[in-house]
Order: structure tokens, then C-alpha cells, then sequence
């Protein structure tokens, strides 16, 4: 009940979350966000344990505020979330600075550039960025990044796969999935080192340039200033630009300029109280294309009961009435899946299959996974099933010389469901849930429509609230179905049928 | 592809990396435990809450049931995300594996509350009408009569859910919970062949899921109540 009474709090009033350098200061901790998986700004290394670019400005400005460093992890699309709710105080990973971000946090000066390049391979034969313009051109890009934006302007043809990590994208170019990055060439160059295969090519022309600062809380002034000041200082004295060549080798591209500097110290930003304010307005408007995405769901879900269901009712006549070696095989099938976690099943799937020349799509890997987990679990339940088959019934029918596929079809399979039906039917709504892993390979489902939602508009909880209550419609529509269906046609006496 | 993994496979198994996967595979058992541990406790209450029937008691029943009914109607992922936006603002000082297991906390208990109450529900009315009879409290009636012959009703369909949700745990990694999946993933995006790094987050989640769910089956034969009450 308490979890409960926290929730309803939270309903009530959300707090202003972000520390003052005061408080800061008295506990002796600055809480830094920094991407676990992003080298050479910040990555796990070989002791794993964080370092990069990133982590040597935070040690330093840690430093001069006189405070421990504490580094949180912090993936790209929780950059500015994990600021607005206070669970770091400051926030780094190449945080462009952007009108849509300003909004929810405030930003220091500038503490380095980004100058934005393509990475291609020799697969395409460019030149320049502008000739990717053409709609058989696909553009790997990161959720969450601002760049995603901005290259519908500038290039509005090509189509567009989104990942959920820096590493994804050079993996999904390696692999043949995108023929182009168009990002900070800096920050993902170092990815390629992974694929030495694959003949990579750099275009270094920047199509434009954007400024990353460090994002603190909305209205945090106290500590804004105090980064501000101790910033000035480490880009006087070359720290920053020491510490950039270091980690990538070679000089900033665009060095911030001592006119950045200067003009940091004179911005006073207006107002700006730390409170959280609820704001469906974005995602109500947005609830026909996450409904479009629901119909995904559905399809992922039908696809994989379905096609479940035909392995599953295989593995258990096999398993049953097989010969010894068939149901051993079957065994080991259905103990390897479902000791197992489906989503490590789509990892190996995805990102190991393309190493053995197979390359599938994201959908594809998805409803492949997902369908040899279903099989394996449904191979359990229809087993069940198949067993309140008695022998004798079997026999009678042989007697009353009914064909194989007829015993099947008139002895067998009307047993099998009156047994079964309820499980199954729990089953598919499990799977109409299951599907939502499919949004972390990139597939547009309802999920990773809320993903793409809340990364622009950044109302996390908003969005998925309404996509939350999408999901108990779509499984309350689904039982009631089944239950309507099981009563009228299988003669089942189910009050309700539930998860 | 063989080459690369048979290359790369005595740096792999480093005790570095062996270690850093070993320590991952503990947090991935400590939500799972902690979670359904919690979700077993605040579930009994939820079921035992629903059996009451004193008229002051219905609000309260009330929103005992819509829990259960909306937490088994969300996809775990997206618990996770909204758990982990709705609850730092409140408790900013919280751990990320401290916002998983919460999350794990919120599913289980509605889950195994729908478990216990089939097991309270498993012992004949007339047994309960037999205690009032004798002048048994609800509280002794509860205590002496319904629980001790629901557990064996209650225990195995538990444990075996338990044991899947080890494997729904793996989501946590979109949080950036270092547990089995995360640790895998680190790996290979350190630039281990994808075979390696998920092949061995795979054998991690067999080792702890298998033993126990065959831990789980035995229990549910040796508790098997008898079929002729």
C-alpha cells in the first residue's frame, strides 16, 4: 500500500527536484550523467569502469566546486529526463543545446562543438552529404538525438532506421541494414574500429554545426553559475581542448570561441520555476498515431500466436507420440526457450545472425524470436491438451476407419481445445505485452511510437500514461473477445478470461 | 564467423569479464527475489483484503482489484519506464536497480495475488462455516484453517512464476540496470562478436532458471493435494 500512497502523492504534486550548489555543497557529492556507452566521451573500459572525455570535465569541475564526482550512467534519451526528476545534477553525453530541451532544463556555456558529418562506407558512391538526398538511401540515426530533426529538413528523401544506441548505428551500417550516419563524425568513428571488414568512409564537410553544453535543472542558477565560472576556467587555461585531443586524437573541430565565454556570464535566464507541470497536450494529439502502432502489436501478436500454435501442436504430438530421439529433440527445444529470456533470443537473433550472413529485419527478428519462444511455451500447454486425448477414443476412431488428418481434425483437435482454451487465451495476451520488446530493435510498435513520442517531446510520463491505458483497452477488448468466442464456440463456461 | 569467436574466445573469457558478467547475474537474481519476495507479501494482503466483505472495507477491495487488473494489462517495459519517471522525482537518491525492483515489485504482487486468492479459494467454504461454528475467529479461521491447506495450492504456481520472471527481468537493461542482458551488451559493443557476449548471458539465465524450475516441479508433486478429499 505504500508503493500505492507514493504513486498518488506523486499524482498530487510532483517536486521541484534539482539541487542548489548549497546542498551540493553540503553533501560533498556532484551527481554527473554521463553515457555508459559512448567512447571515447564515456564508456565502460577494459577494468570497467567509466572513462572518456566526459568523465576527465566532470572529475575537473568536480574539482574546482571541491565535491566528490559520482557518475551516473545515463543513456542518451535520459539525458534531460534524469535532470527534470532530479537524479543527477548535472547532465553530459554531447547534450545539444535546443529549443525544445531549454524548455525543461537550463544550459551552461557551450563545452564543445559538434560538427556534423556523414559516415558511409564504399557501398555508396557519395561525395558529397548532399547526394544522399535519394529515397534509396537509408539513414541509421540514434532515438533521442536532435540531429533526427534536423535532418528531415536538410535531407527529407531517404528513409530512416532508428536504434537505441551509439554503437547500434555503425552496426547497423556495417551490416548493410543503413548506408549512412549523419552525426558528429568524432563521436562515432570510434565504433568502426569494431568492423575492420568493412571499408568505412568519412565525409567531413560539416553540413552544419551545433554547440553541446552541461544541462542542469530548470531555474538551478546557483549551480549554472558556479559550472558556468568553473568552465570559463578550464577553457582558458586549454583543459577542455587538452583533455579533447587526448581522447579523440586529433583538435576540436570548431573550438568554442572566447565571444561564448564572455556572453555566458551575461545571460539571466527569466524566471523559470523548478516545478513539474503535467502537459497532456502533445501526446492527446499524437494518440491516432500511437493507436496505428497498437494495430502492430496486435499483428506481431496474432503472427507469433499463430505460427506458435502450428509449432507448438507439432512439438506436442511429436513429444508424445514421436519416437524417443524426436521427443529428446523436442525437449531440448522446448527447455533451451523457455529457460531463456525472449529478448536475449532477438539480441542473438538480430546482431548475431548478420556475422553468419543472415541479415533480418528488426519486424522479422522480432516475430522470428518471439514465435520459437511462443512455440516452446505453447508446445507445454498443448501438451497438456494433447494428453486428455485418451488412446481408446483414438483406437475407436481407427476402428470407424477415420483417415490420420481426420482423427486430427474430428477426435483430436475439439479435445485439445476445450482442454487448452483457457491458457491459450492468457497466452495471446501475454504475447500482445510481449511485444512491446519489440520497440528496442527499432520496430514502430505501439511502444516504440512511445519512445519516438516522449524522445522529442520529452513527456515521459504524460505519453506513457496514455499508452499504458492503450494497453489495458486493447487486452480488456482481447479477453473480452476470447471469453465471447470460448463460450459460443468451444462451449466453454468462462466468466472471464484474464492475463 | 567460427574464426572469429574461436579468435576471440581466450580474451572473452577473461576473470575480468567473467566477473563483471558473474556480479550482474546477481543483480538480475536480486530483483527478480526482492521483487517477488515484496510482491508475495503485499499480494497475500491484497488477497486477504478481498475476501473480507465488511461494507467499510469496499473502496477498499475496490482498488485492490483495479491493482491487479491494470498491472496485468501493461507491458512490464513499459512499467519500467513509467516507474522509473514517476518515482525519482519523489526519491531522486534511488539506485536504478532499486527502480527495477520496484517495478518488479508493482507486476508480482498482482500476479501472485491472483495465485493466493485461487489458493485461499482452493479450501471448501464449509470449512471456514465449520470454524465460525466452533467459535473460531476470522483471524483464527484464517490462520489455523485457510492458510495452512492453500499453500500447497499456492506455492507451486508461485514459485513457477518466480522463475519466468527471471527472464522478463532482462528489460531492466533498457534502464541501464547493469544485470545479465546489460552486461552482455556492454560486451558487445566493447567489440565482442555478438555470438559471445548474448551466448553467454543466454547460459546465465539457463543456469538459474533451469535448476529452479525444476526445484518448482518437484514441489508442485510433492504438494499435490490428494484427489480424494
Amino acid at each position: 500500500m505504500r508503493v500505492l500512497f507514493i504513486l498518488l502523492l506523486w499524482l498530487v504534486a510532483m517536486p521541484a527536484a534539482a539541487r542548489p550548489m548549497a546542498e551540493i555543497a553540503a553533501s560533498g557529492e556532484l551527481r554527473v550523467g554521463v553515457n555508459p556507452n559512448f567512447p571515447p566521451m564515456s564508456s565502460y573500459g577494459a577494468d570497467n569502469t567509466l572513462g572518456g572525455f566526459d568523465v576527465d570535465v566532470a572529475r575537473a569541475l568536480a574539482g574546482k566546486l571541491k565535491v566528490r564526482l559520482v557518475l551516473v550512467p545515463t543513456e542518451a534519451a535520459q539525458r534531460v529526463p534524469f535532470l527534470t526528476a532530479g537524479r543527477i545534477d548535472m547532465s553530459m553525453g554531447a547534450l545539444t543545446i535546443t529549443p525544445e530541451r531549454a524548455a525543461l532544463i537550463d544550459f551552461t556555456m557551450p563545452l564543445h562543438s559538434e560538427a556534423m558529418g556523414v559516415i558511409t562506407t564504399s557501398r555508396t558512391n557519395i561525395t558529397r552529404w548532399q547526394e544522399l538526398d535519394r529515397a534509396d538511401i537509408t539513414i541509421v540515426n540514434m532515438r533521442g538525438n536532435q540531429s533526427v530533426e534536423l535532418l528531415k529538413e536538410k535531407l527529407p528523401k531517404p528513409q530512416r532506421l532508428l536504434v537505441d544506441g551509439n554503437a547500434d548505428t555503425i552496426r547497423a551500417i556495417a551490416q548493410g541494414r543503413a548506408d549512412a550516419l549523419v552525426e558528429n563524425v568524432d563521436f562515432f568513428l570510434g565504433f568502426t574500429r569494431n568492423y575492420p571488414e568493412t571499408q568505412w568512409k568519412v565525409l567531413s564537410d560539416p553540413i552544419y554545426v551545433a554547440w553541446c553544453a552541461i544541462g542542469v535543472g530548470k531555474g538551478n542558477d546557483s549551480l549554472r553559475i558556479a559550472l558556468d565560472t568553473a568552465l570559463a576556467g578550464l577553457h582558458r587555461d586549454g583543459t577542455i581542448l587538452r583533455l579533447w585531443s587526448k581522447h579523440y586524437n586529433a583538435p576540436m573541430t570548431v573550438p568554442v570561441s572566447e565571444a561564448q565565454i564572455e556572453d555566458a556570464g551575461k545571460t539571466i535566464v527569466a524566471g523559470g520555476s523548478g516545478a513539474y507541470r503535467f502537459d497532456f497536450s502533445d501526446v492527446l494529439g499524437r494518440v491516432p498515431y500511437l493507436l496505428g502502432g497498437a494495430v502492430i502489436s496486435l499483428q506481431i501478436a496474432f503472427l507469433c500466436f499463430w505460427l506458435g500454435a502450428a509449432i507448438g501442436l507439432a512439438g506436442a504430438i511429436g513429444k508424445l507420440y514421436g519416437p524417443a530421439p524426436l521427443a529428446k529433440a523436442i525437449n531440448v527445444y522446448v527447455q533451451g526457450f523457455t529457460n531463456t529470456p525472449a529478448l536475449v533470443q532477438i539480441f542473438l537473433l538480430y546482431y548475431a545472425l548478420p556475422d553468419a550472413g543472415v541479415m533480418l529485419g528488426a519486424f522479422t527478428a522480432v516475430v522470428i524470436g518471439l514465435t520459437l519462444n511462443a512455440g516452446a511455451y505453447l508446445t507445454e500447454i498443448l501438451r497438456a491438451g494433447v494428453a486428455s486425448v485418451r488412446r481408446a477414443e483414438i483406437e475407436a476412431a481407427q476402428v470407424l476407419g477415420l483417415s490420420r488428418l481426420g482423427i486430427l481434425r474430428h477426435v483430436m483437435l475439439p479435445h485439445i481445445l476445450q482442454t487448452v482454451y483457457k491458457p491459450l487465451a492468457n497466452f495471446f495476451i501475454i504475447l500482445i505485452l510481449g511485444s512491446s520488446m519489440a520497440a528496442l530493435f527499432g520496430v514502430e510498435e505501439l511502444t516504440g511510437r512511445a519512445i519516438n513520442i516522449s524522445t522529442v517531446n520529452l513527456r515521459t510520463i504524460e505519453t506513457f500514461s496514455v499508452v499504458a491505458l492503450i494497453y489495458i483497452g486493447l487486452t480488456l477488448i482481447a479477453s473480452a473477445t476470447l471469453a465471447v468466442i470460448g463460450r459460443h464456440w468451444f462451449r466453454i463456461g468462462v466468466k472471464r478470461v484474464a492475463a | 564467423m567460427i574464426e572469429r569467436i574461436v579468435a576471440e574466445a581466450p580474451a572473452f573469457f577473461s576473470s575480468a569479464n567473467l566477473g563483471f558478467v558473474l556480479a550482474a547475474l546477481g543483480r538480475t537474481l536480486f530483483m527478480t527475489f526482492v521483487g517477488c519476495g515484496l510482491g508475495f507479501g503485499i499480494g497475500l494482503g491484497l488477497a486477504v483484503l478481498r475476501r473480507t466483505q465488511a461494507p467499510m472495507l469496499a473502496p477498499a477491495r475496490w482498488l485492490a482489484m483495479l491493482w491487479v487488473e491494470t498491472f496485468r494489462r501493461i507491458p512490464f517495459l513499459v512499467i519500467l519506464i513509467m516507474v522509473l519517471f514517476g518515482v525519482q522525482p519523489l526519491v531522486p537518491e534511488i539506485s536504478l536497480i532499486g527502480i527495477a525492483t520496484i517495478a518488479v515489485t508493482l507486476v508480482a504482487t498482482a500476479f501472485l495475488s491472483e495465485i493466493i486468492r485461487a489458493g485461499l479459494e482452493s479450501v471448501p467454504r464449509a470449512q471456514v462455516e465449520g470454524a465460525a461454528a466452533m467459535n473460531f475467529s476470522a483471524w483464527q479461521s484464517f490462520w489455523l484453517v485457510v492458510l495452512p491447506q492453500s499453500w500447497r495450492v499456492i506455492l507451486p504456481p508461485a514459485a513457477a512464476f518466480m522463475v519466468m520472471f527471471i527472464k522478463d527481468t532482462s528489460l531492466a537493461s533498457h534502464l541501464g540496470v547493469v544485470e545479465l542482458t546489460f552486461s552482455g551488451k556492454i560486451l558487445v559493443n566493447r567489440g565482442s562478436s555478438p555470438v559471445l557476449g548474448y551466448g553467454i548471458v543466454l547460459l546465465g539465465y539457463f543456469i538459474l532458471s533451469w535448476p529452479l524450475g525444476r526445484l518448482a516441479r518437484m514441489l508442485e508433486v510433492r504438494l499435490a493435494p490428494s484427489r480424494n478429499q
